[in-house]
């Protein structure tokens, strides 16, 4: 009995493996707000080659910072994130540029 | 262009300050009604001993970075640029009260002097240097014997696959425009490298970009930077575009970020 119950429900075990990978892809792509911000830095490069109209840009614009939005809602308390007062924050310098003060291009 | 945070209701949302730089000044300063959220707010300082905040009121809502606001928020910095050095704040710095303000500034007082006084005099230039790669790759392939050898195979052949042909010719064309792409952004910094005090390679944007660069650069050596570009800019006319801009802040070399003490999150510093 054992074996035959779980050769009937291997399939569906098998199954459900799978759709719980889906859905963890989803919810990773769902998360995940770096592609967003890729796609942002794209439309704008478009928008500034005139490959798309001012129109088009902030129609798409909009779409995809109502996604951000949705990510950051999903993912803090965000009225008490964003206002900073003396008790809650303090300024951090971060300095930028190549190492060595310059780019080295590989040879 | 901004959105309030909480559910929808009737009350108005809170004022606070938005903060765009920190600049060095003892006397109190005003900029003009621009300040971010299109209410025509004036950006004014916020002092301490020598330093300062510069901000505008505002209601406590959360900026998106779109175009509209972070152009805001650049305007600003740049206007405040022509007679300051600056350190921008990242996008979308909301403070509750001045008081706030004065006592972050206080917190963190030498290491803000220290940087001011790193990048006195100095502004940032942007290059990015996009090609035609389709352009590229055919006259890689009238040039380069090996490919234009692989390729009249391919299309020479009637019977039999060319799929493995098809691949390597794939994999040769790819490593000779790397190749050809790292031969011209070395010497665009070799070039450039003299005038400059530092550089920030970022990632190019999209596939006709090559070079995507951020300069430091002394303010009295402007022209001589100009020149230099204008001089890489002609030797490649016709192969290569290259997009100059600036002066601007020095976004890419420094900017001040806020950290929440509580819970483990940070604000999002969001690099022009």
């Amino acid at each position: 009995m054992f074996l035959i119950d779980d050769l009937l429900l291997a399939p569906v075990n098998g199954f459900k493996f799978i759709l719980g990978q889906i859905q963890k892809m989803a919810d990773q792509e769902l998360n995940d707000d770096t592609v967003i911000k890729e796609q942002l830095l794209e439309l704008t490069m478009r928008r500034e080659l005139d490959e798309i109209s001012d129109e088009e840009f902030q129609e798409r614009e909009a779409e995809l910072f109502a996604r951000l939005r949705a990510i950051k809602l999903r993912q803090l308390d965000l009225m008490h994130e964003v206002v900073h007062t003396k008790d809650s924050s303090s300024f951090v310098i971060e300095m930028g540029g190549d190492e060595g003060e310059f780019y080295e291009p590989r040879e | 262009m901004s959105r309030e945070v909480e559910q929808p209701s009737l009350e108005p949302a809170p004022e606070g300050k938005y903060v765009y730089c920190i600049i060095e000044t003892d006397e109190p300063r005003s900029f003009g009604p621009m300040g971010i959220g299109g209410r025509g707010d004036d950006i004014y300082t916020v002092r301490h001993q020598g330093l300062a905040a510069v901000v505008s009121n505002t209601p406590l809502v959360v900026y998106d970075p779109t175009r509209e606001n972070v152009f805001a928020h650049e305007q600003v910095n740049e206007t405040v640029m022509r007679e300051f050095t600056v350190l921008p704040m990242a996008f979308g710095a909301l403070f509750r009260t001045e008081d706030d303000i004065v006592e972050l500034i206080r917190g963190t007082y030498d290491a803000l002097r220290d940087v001011l006084a790193k990048m006195e005099g100095k502004v940032e230039f942007g290059l990015k240097v996009n090609w035609d790669r389709d352009k590229v790759t055919a006259e890689l392939e009238e040039k380069d014997d090996e490919i234009r050898h692989l390729k009249e195979q391919i299309t020479s052949r009637t019977t039999g696959s060319t799929y493995f042909a098809r691949m390597q010719l794939g994999r040769l064309i790819e490593t000779a425009l790397t190749d050809q792409a790292d031969a011209y952004i070395r010497e665009i910094y070799s070039h450039l490298r003299d005038v400059a005090v530092a550089s920030r390679a970022n990632k190019p944007i999209g596939d006709r970009m090559i070079m995507n660069a951020a300069f430091l650069i002394e303010r009295d050596r402007e022209t001589e930077f100009d020149q230099k570009v204008k001089e890489i800019a002609s030797k490649y006319e016709g192969k290569l575009s290259f997009k100059y801009s600036g002066p601007w802040p020095p976004y890419n070399f420094v900017h001040i970020r806020l950290k929440l003490e509580r819970g483990e999150g940070t604000t999002e510093a969001v690099a022009s």
